[in-house]
């Protein structure tokens, strides 16, 4: 059977294998304990918010002045979505680095990694599948997240979003370039220490929208460009925006302004660049991931 | 493809990691040639550090060499058909301690592309002495069990070539005797093992033919009576025992009658072997790497019998 007839087939087994093991990892535990946290106090927060800043609204409402009490509503409960979206990336970017962290020195270390690499297995395949098993694992998560996030939402008066999908895709899309990150680190470092690196780089993406926003706020096009050309490179920030763009794309008004000022960083647009982009840079990186695990003496 | 002469076939095999040059160490394999025959076990052994693993590692793929040719059933080594012929259990291996012993086998079918089934994972898990351990997952097992698991995964899809590392390091005598067995078993089926041990009577009594490395090179080949060579014999006499390492099997007879027509009373006649330890130890003082050379002889310091 030829290589490229049974490498669709070696990268699905490695991701099967990534992902069975994913179920029994204690990591996994910690991040269902921590997100279930985060929604239990999500839907208390949101509830608390929305009935808070209706009350105000209608008090205003009855003065003659303020808002349109759905208006306020609608724009608190994007916000608040939005807050649910970083959060969701945030330990989604957690499960992403856990997940493939100790993928090739880490595993060699352990003795893990060798006994499945001297089996007829391209080393593109077993890269591409640790990155595959990742990304389903953050698509299954986000979705979900996202999902309970916007019915809590939907439930305590805010209005959800009409393109959760894309939301949702943009996510999972800037996740697997994460994932591709701490692949690649994992064939230079140990299993700390590219667990430290990939959390780095997705603190420098989240740095570099903020020192965006500072840019704008400030009227200073280099910061701006410069914060975008970091934010490009860590591919995975610029399809975060995108999803953070998606969310409130087509919302005008006082949510639209109250977004584009949020705390959780600038917006962008999931367009056919950005896409294109990410899948050059996803190639890149696993191609980058599969050298090195050619190279290397294990 | 035709049938191949060799199963192995290494030759001039040259390693050097980066940074031994400039931190003025030499070669950690400096030009081994090596081969193997359907069916044949062979002994690897050497020194801690001599090049054993490099070895190993090259034929499985796990380390690129230098320079060098090395084929396994008529493949480049490390390539993927190569791999399909290859069975491996390394000397630090872990599994998932999550997996059973039948799912990791299953795993490995996966990986290997057997269509063995459940027959073959049934079959290799009796053959290690697994067969009631089918369901008990790995950490629940002993380091034995384990170790007899790792041989069993060694063994998944029936390679032409398995390459064991120290695989008895963990098991008690019954346990070693156990994988003898399972080697002679491969030895009958034509499946060759490299066998790659510090256990050195473990070796002696199970390989066709042993490989001695030191320092990066090949410094002794041959059948382990080969290399153990002639003791001569030992007399028990009225006068004492007196031992003469000249003598061969043949010469033995004839010096009984020429001492019990001298007036000597004998007890006992003993003929004396060399041991592949005795000859290990020789080997690698010869090379320069006594130093080095501590292996972990549990056995015998010499072997005979009543002549």
């Amino acid at each position: 059977m030829s290589a490229l007839r049974t490498w669709p087939r070696d990268v699905a087994l490695v991701a099967a294998l990534a992902l069975a093991e994913l179920r029994h990892r204690r990591s996994l535990t910690v991040v269902t304990v921590l997100t279930v946290g985060f929604l239990g106090l999500y839907g208390w927060g949101v509830f608390e918010v929305i009935d808070s800043v209706n009350a105000r609204a209608r008090d205003a409402a009855s003065g003659g002045g303020g808002l349109p009490v759905d208006e306020t509503a609608r724009g608190v409960g994007f916000i608040l979505l939005g807050i649910a979206v970083f959060a969701t990336f945030s330990l989604a970017s957690v499960l992403a680095v856990f997940t493939t962290m100790s993928t090739v020195k880490g595993e060699a270390e352990l003795g893990l990694l060798q006994s499945m690499l001297v089996r007829p297995i391209a080393r593109s395949a077993l890269v591409t599948g640790r990155v595959v098993a990742a990304t389903l694992a953050c698509f299954a998560y986000c979705a979900v997240v996202i999902s309970i996030a916007s019915l809590l939402t939907k439930s305590a008066g805010g209005t959800p979003p009409g393109n959760l999908v894309a939301v949702v895709l943009g996510l999972t899309a800037a996740l697997a370039i994460v994932a591709a990150f701490g692949v690649l680190l994992s064939t230079v470092f140990g299993t700390a220490a590219t667990g430290m690196a990939a959390t780095m780089l997705v603190s420098i993406g989240f740095f570099a929208s903020l020192v965006r926003q500072i840019g704008e706020a400030t009227d200073s096009p280099s910061v701006e460009s410069k914060a975008d050309v970091v934010t490009h490179v860590l591919g995975f920030n610029a399809l975060y925006e995108g999803a953070l763009g998606a969310l409130t794309s087509g919302v005008g008004g006082l949510a639209g302004f109250a977004l584009q000022m949020g705390p959780f960083g600038s917006q962008g647009t999931l367009d056919s660049g950005l896409w294109l982009l990410a899948a050059v840079e996803l190639v890149a990186l696993i191609g980058l991931a599969t050298w090195r695990l050619r190279r290397i003496d294990l | 493809m035709g049938r191949v002469e060799h199963v192995l076939e290494a030759q001039e095999l040259r390693k050097r990691y980066g940074g031994a040059q400039r931190k003025g160490r030499g070669d950690a394999l400096g030009g081994v040639s090596l081969s193997i025959a359907p069916g044949e076990i062979v002994g690897l052994l050497g020194p801690n550090g001599a090049g054993k693993s490099t070895f190993a590692k090259i034929v499985c793929g796990l380390v690129r060499p230098t320079s060098g040719r090395a084929t396994l059933a008529g493949h480049p080594v490390g390539t993927r058909a190569a791999q399909a012929r290859l069975g491996y259990l390394a000397e630090l291996f872990r599994y998932p301690p999550w997996a059973t012993a039948d799912g990791l086998l299953r795993n490995h079918q996966r990986l290997a592309g057997s269509p063995g089934g459940v027959a073959e994972r049934r079959e290799l898990l009796e053959l290690v002495g697994l067969g009631d351990a089918a369901a008990v997952k790995v950490g629940a097992m002993s380091k034995g069990m384990q170790q007899r698991l790792g041989l069993a995964q060694s063994l998944v899809g029936r390679p032409a070539l398995v390459l064991l590392d120290e695989p008895t390091s963990a098991l008690d005598p019954v346990g070693r005797a156990h994988v003898r067995e399972v080697l002679r078993e491969l030895r009958r089926r034509g499946q060759s093992v490299l066998l790659s041990s510090h256990l050195l009577p473990e070796v002696e009594q199970v390989a066709d033919r042993v490989a001695i490395i030191a320092r990066g090179r090949l410094i002794a080949e041959g059948q382990p009576s080969e290399l153990a060579g002639r003791g001569g014999a030992e007399f028990e006499l009225g006068s004492g025992t007196v031992r003469r390492p000249e003598l061969t099997r043949d010469a033995i007879p004839a010096e009984v009658a020429r001492l019990a027509a001298a007036g000597e009373q004998i007890y006992g006649v003993r003929e004396l072997r060399g041991t592949l330890e005795e000859a290990y130890l020789r080997a690698v003082d010869e090379h320069g790497g006594a130093a080095a050379a501590a292996p972990g002889t549990d056995g015998r310091a010499a072997s005979g019998g009543r002549a």
